[in-house]
């Protein structure tokens, strides 16, 4: 250390007047040691404080070895001249208020002699220091025997002092509050935290003081707070609500979670008879509700995603539900985890709804009236686990394995009048229809996920085997008045016993390379096996004694199919181009047997079923994307097995064992462009979907109105479709908005062997006003919805019927503290439908909250929904040549106060998402 | 210690910078966050997202010459999670201490001309190897409650370093907030520098001043919580 010099300037300076106030200016030569004495250029000098460390400045030599450093401040500072072929070399600078101008001698740098080895500087953490006012100590640089409690560890510390009766002392003065990680720890007594918390969940021993007031006068006093470790922290938080009103109405709910470390259990239940059947999604994210959110697969072994509303609006519903889910890491460093969620949902819906039906031929139109009363009870049991191993840095496996039981009971009971073009009652109808059906099904998923070094490499493989039993139980009966010409009555009674088994296997797997800087070359294999057995056996019954099996309405039936593809892939992504095509070949095929007399059938196709994905994306955040996307389903089983259905005897289905696999193609277009800073958005989306041999129906009316119907396969049906959403600022937090869905479709069916093309278009432009701040916000909105037919089978399907929907929203935050007042209205009107169903309503909600507490978790709110009684349901379906307008009875006024209190380990706010 | 001996520690240190100095290239950077240490997120509703991936790890580039740099988020990279970070681009012109801030807000590029940030740092004499450099610790006092630590190396003799952070005599290689919430280490150098791309990346027709910027936030987002909440998080950036 030699080498370093206090060198202090006294010598060689010249004074120049007249320069700037409180600050100097110097400047001098760098030269090497040797005999010639070269200058040495870019040679980093560097300015800094003494007293502090402070950079003031720095800068670097000129070809001539030259620097000069400007308005340095008038204080003492280090000097420190760097050169890569030099020693280093420092010297002491006092600014002088009469010196401002420095001139220093030249500085001569020695030439390296040699080589340092490097200095290995280890980090520490200081034991002891001040943050602010507070003194702290970091547990665990103080060492305590095997099981220590914070007492322990309290009496090691510097400073502090515990008593024999568990009295703590801190730098003299009496410690009079314990908090651990700033809350106190279950009450006044100090020892409870000190002699029952481990020292080791203990990070930081924090000591400081709290001003209080006491009897009106302020006085300070010592606290002690001890920060836990990350995984020493636990905590819980919950939510508790009830609501109560005339008429019976009724909810509540409970939630409760649990977390330590990396464990967190959660319990959940509800109980209603209101609309609010379900979790929202905030609780059922917050509470890891896993069952909330399923993937299902459906009749064929295709998967889709499935979410359970919050709210039933079909009828009037009472709803319990429960679950639990338990999750924990496992495994080195706790990388891998399990989840395991149960729950029990029982379920009971009651609706009754009114059907106007119009029936559209070519020869003449004729009409049906029913009412249908529909009770549906349901209990569904849902056990899913999951388990995902870390097994490297790189790697990762799952398995999720999943049981789902369901018993659903449903009665129905529908009058029906069939009417002529001359509104002329011809039959009357009864319809009875009392089905038990019990459904297990298990499902095996599984995926296996490696990463490479390489970056962008990937392989992975994923799969499930599913399994389902479903047993079906229906009692029919169904009583036929016909009035026309004489009044004489048909009956038919029956029950049904089905039995239905389905097995699918699904594997995918693939591998993507990077290649180039932007790309990534990949392929894509996916193989789906699966089996179905269905045994339907339907007995005719009179006066209550079976009198044998009705072969018409029984068979038994088995179907295999299969699908494998294989795709390359090419990826392609940089910052505002992406794309990447699957050129897929798809091979798919069928098997089916009809086991009552043997016939089989079996058909294999090859099909080219592309996809590309195009998206450009400019940097003001305007983006466009383009999709293309081919694809080829099989039939459903319903569609193919030989069976004539006669669950609704006016609605008789058969299946057709020789359909085809269709084969679609579809082009998407989406628009849309999104200020974070001017909140102006737009979105224009389009999508083009053309199918060939696109499953179609074949219909044959009879001459008591009855329809029966098989699928077939048809050419030219297409579907285009248009979305559009506008947001415009107007001035701060208003907003103007337009949003607009159009759909119109073509589909090609058959009626009593003659081609119906039917266009059906339907379109909802909406305009609307917003305004939001923290304490206010309320909007306006207008929407005009209107349904378009029209059909080649009669002149009377050109039909155009519209609705109208005015809403308006309102929420104000009082400026009485803990007082919110929301309000809602939505007024319906409908026109040009079928006579009772030009309904007009208007729906109005109120409430009134008052919270309570500085964290406002407990409140209370006073609720009215439908205060002017005028809520239903009201729709039109288009199907084929069967046009029918639809209100439903739902719940309509009731009222609820409502008590809710939200609550943590913390006693703070608890937030809702 | 004294102040006597830091400073002798600080020029033994500096001892070591014996190699040729690079004064234009590329230095990569690879930042990782620590969601869970970043208040923004410390609410229930990203609590199981940062359970499954508590740390995003990203890559940056640094691109300078003896006049300018430019740091950039490097193209395709996707985290889980990675939506929770920024990416803020700089570009700074070393002399005149001009920068353009190229801010992905919402996925809208933003252009804001400002100058380069002044920060007071402290020299200490602690020093260690980044790369093949030896480099110096200095420490910024944010705030009250924000301290960052920089690595600097005098041998790339550029003021440069990540996140608009700079002001030291030599590029900054290493830089870390104390919580350790955010890291930022350089992992490799190379001698490319294409002013090319980069005038193409700050090439824009629409650039607001950082004033300009602000009041503009502010009319948009102060009058409610959760822009209130952005707001606080956009303006840590500058």
């Amino acid at each position: 250390m030699n080498k370093y010099r206090y060198l202090l300037l006294f010598f060689s300076i010249v004074w120049v007047s007249n320069i700037e106030a409180q600050t100097i200016s110097l400047k001098g030569v760098v030269k090497d040691s040797s005999q010639q004495k070269s200058p040495l250029s870019k040679t980093l000098v560097i300015a800094t404080r003494v007293r502090d460390s402070i950079l003031l400045s720095f800068t670097r030599t000129n070809l001539q070895g030259e620097y000069a450093l400007q308005n340095l401040p008038i204080d003492t500072f280090q000097l420190t001249f760097y050169h890569a072929s030099s020693d280093p070399h420092s010297l002491i600078v006092i600014g002088d208020v009469e010196h401002r101008q420095l001139l220093l001698n030249p500085i001569y740098l020695n030439a390296r002699t040699k080589q340092l080895s490097t200095v290995n500087v280890n980090a520490y953490k200081v034991p002891i220091y001040y943050k602010g006012d507070t003194l702290v100590y970091v547990a665990d640089s103080f060492k305590v025997k095997q099981n220590a409690v914070v007492e322990d560890l309290l009496k090691k510390l510097p400073g502090i002092n515990v008593k024999s009766n568990g009295k703590i002392t801190a730098q003299g003065k009496e410690v009079s509050r314990i908090y651990v990680d700033g809350d106190e720890f279950f009450g006044s007594d100090l020892t409870i935290a000190t002699k029952n918390l481990s020292s080791s969940a203990v990070e930081n021993v924090q000591v400081y003081e709290q001003q209080v007031v006491s009897s009106g006068s302020e006085t300070t006093e010592q606290v002690m707070n001890l920060t836990l470790k990350d995984n020493a922290k636990k905590g819980y938080f919950g939510k508790v609500e009830a609501a109560i009103g005339p008429n019976k109405f009724y909810e509540a709910e409970a939630l409760y979670s649990k977390f330590r470390e990396k464990e967190k259990v959660a319990f959940y239940s509800l109980s209603s008879n209101t609309p609010r059947s379900g979790f929202d999604w905030s609780e059922s994210d917050k509470f890891s509700m896993g069952n909330q959110n399923t993937t299902v697969v459906d009749d064929n072994g295709d998967e889709s995603f499935s979410y359970e509303e919050s709210r039933s609006l079909n009828g009037i519903p009472q709803t319990h539900k429960g679950g639990v889910h338990y999750q924990n890491n496992f495994g080195k460093n706790k990388k891998s985890k399990y989840v395991i969620d149960y729950t029990l949902t029982n379920k009971e819906m009651i609706s009754k709804s009114e059907n106007r039906n119009q029936y559209l031929l070519d020869d003449t139109t004729y009409f049906s009236s029913e009412t249908t009363t529909n009770r549906t009870l349901s209990t569904q049991h849902i056990l899913k686990a999951s388990i995902q191993f870390q097994i490297d840095s790189l790697t990762k496996l799952s398995y999720t394995p999943s049981i789902t039981k369901k018993d659903e009971t449903i009665g129905l009971k529908q009058l029906l009048g069939f009417e002529s073009s001359q509104f002329e009652l011809v039959r009357s109808n009864a319809i009875s229809n009392s089905t038990q059906t019990n459904q297990l099904s298990y499902t095996h998923d599984f995926s296996l996920t490696k990463e490479y070094k390489t970056k962008k490499r990937i392989s992975s493989i994923r799969g499930y085997v599913f399994f389902d039993t479903q047993k079906n139980e229906i009692e029919l009966e169904n009583e036929n008045r016909f009035l026309l010409n004489s009044s004489n009555t048909v009956s038919q009674q029956q029950e049904k016993n089905n039995q239905r088994q389905l097995n699918y296997n699904f594997i995918e797997a693939s591998h993507y390379e990077p290649f180039m800087k932007r790309m990534k070359l990949g392929v894509r294999y996916q193989f789906k096996q699966g089996t179905t057995s269905t045994d339907n056996q339907t007995n005719d019954i009179k006066d209550g004694i079976i009198i044998g099996k009705n072969l018409e309405f029984s068979n038994k039936f088995k179907t295999s199919n299969f699908f494998q593809s294989i795709s390359p892939a090419i990826i392609f992504n940089s910052k505002s181009f992406d794309f990447s095509i699957y050129p897929m070949v798809k091979m798919i095929g069928n098997t089916t047997n009809n086991l009552d007399n043997s016939v089989s059938s079996a058909q294999n196709t090859t099909q080219f079923v592309p996809f590309l994905s195009c998206n450009y994306k400019h940097p003001s955040n305007f983006n466009v994307n383009f999709r293309f996307t081919a694809d080829s389903k099989l039939p459903s089983i319903q569609q193919i097995r030989p069976l004539v259905d006669n669950t609704n005897p006016n609605i008789v289905l058969q299946g057709n064992p020789f359909l085809k696999p269709n084969n679609e193609q579809k082009i998407d277009l989406h628009i849309y462009k999104y200020s974070m800073i001017s909140q102006f958005y737009f979105y224009i989306g389009g999508s083009f979907n053309i199918k060939q041999n696109d499953f179609a129906t074949f219909t044959v009316f009879d001459k008591l109105g009855r329809t029966f119907s098989k699928t077939i396969n048809t050419n030219g049906n297409y579907t285009v479709s248009q979305n559009l959403d506008f947001n415009i600022p107007i001035y701060k937090n208003h907003s103007f908005l337009i949003s607009n869905y159009f759909n119109y479709s073509h589909s090609t069916n058959f009626i009593d062997s003659q081609k119906v093309e039917t266009n059906f278009v339907t379109s909802s432009p909406t305009v609307g006003y917003s305004f939001y701040t923290d304490s206010l916000s309320y909007g306006i909105n207008y929407g005009y919805n209107f349904i378009g037919t029209k059909s080649t089978i009669s002149s009377n399907s050109d039909q155009f019927v519209y609705s109208e929907v005015i809403t308006a929203t309102a929420k104000w935050r009082l400026p009485l503290k803990g007082f919110t007042i929301e309000a809602s209205l939505s007024n319906t009107r409908n026109s040009k439908r079928e006579d009772g169903y030009n309904l007009n309503f208007l729906i109005a909600n109120l409430s009134l909250q008052k919270s309570f507490f500085s964290t406002e978790n407990l409140a209370v709110k006073f609720e009215v929904f439908d205060l002017f009684n005028q809520n239903i349901a009201t729709n039109r379906i288009v199907n084929q040549n069967i046009i029918t307008d639809n209100k439903t009875s739902i719940i309509s006024r009731y009222f609820l106060l409502r008590l809710t209190y939200k609550f943590n380990h913390t006693k703070t706010k608890e937030n809702d998402y | 210690m004294t102040t006597k001996y830091k400073l002798v520690g600080l020029a033994f240190f500096l001892s070591l910078f014996c190699v040729a100095q690079q004064t234009y290239g590329t230095i990569y950077f690879e930042r990782k966050t620590n969601l869970k240490k970043l208040k923004q997120w410390d609410l229930p509703m990203y609590k199981d997202y940062i359970e499954e991936s508590p740390t995003v790890t990203e890559n940056f580039l640094l691109q300078f010459n003896d006049t300018c740099s430019f740091y950039d988020y490097e193209e395709n990279q996707s985290q889980i999670n990675g939506w929770m970070t920024t990416k803020t681009s700089y570009y700074n012109s070393i002399n005149s201490q001009a920068r353009i801030v190229k801010f992905d807000f919402w996925g809208e590029e933003i252009f804001i001309q400002d100058t380069t940030k002044s920060i007071e740092w402290k020299i200490t004499n602690n020093k260690r190897t980044i790369m093949e450099y030896e480099c110096v610790k200095a420490i910024w006092q944010k705030n009250d409650s924000t301290r960052l630590y920089a690595w600097f190396t005098p041998m790339l003799p550029v003021s440069i370093g990540p996140d608009g952070i700079s002001g030291l005599p030599g590029a900054i290689l290493g830089l870390a907030r104390e919580d350790g919430s955010i890291v930022y280490f350089a992992k490799r150098y190379t001698n490319e520098f294409d002013i090319k791309s980069i005038r193409k990346n700050i090439k824009t027709n629409k650039r607001i001043s950082k004033s300009t910027f602000f009041k503009k936030l502010d009319e948009k987002l102060s009058n409610d919580e959760q822009g209130r909440f952005f707001l606080v998080d956009i303006k840590r950036w500058f």
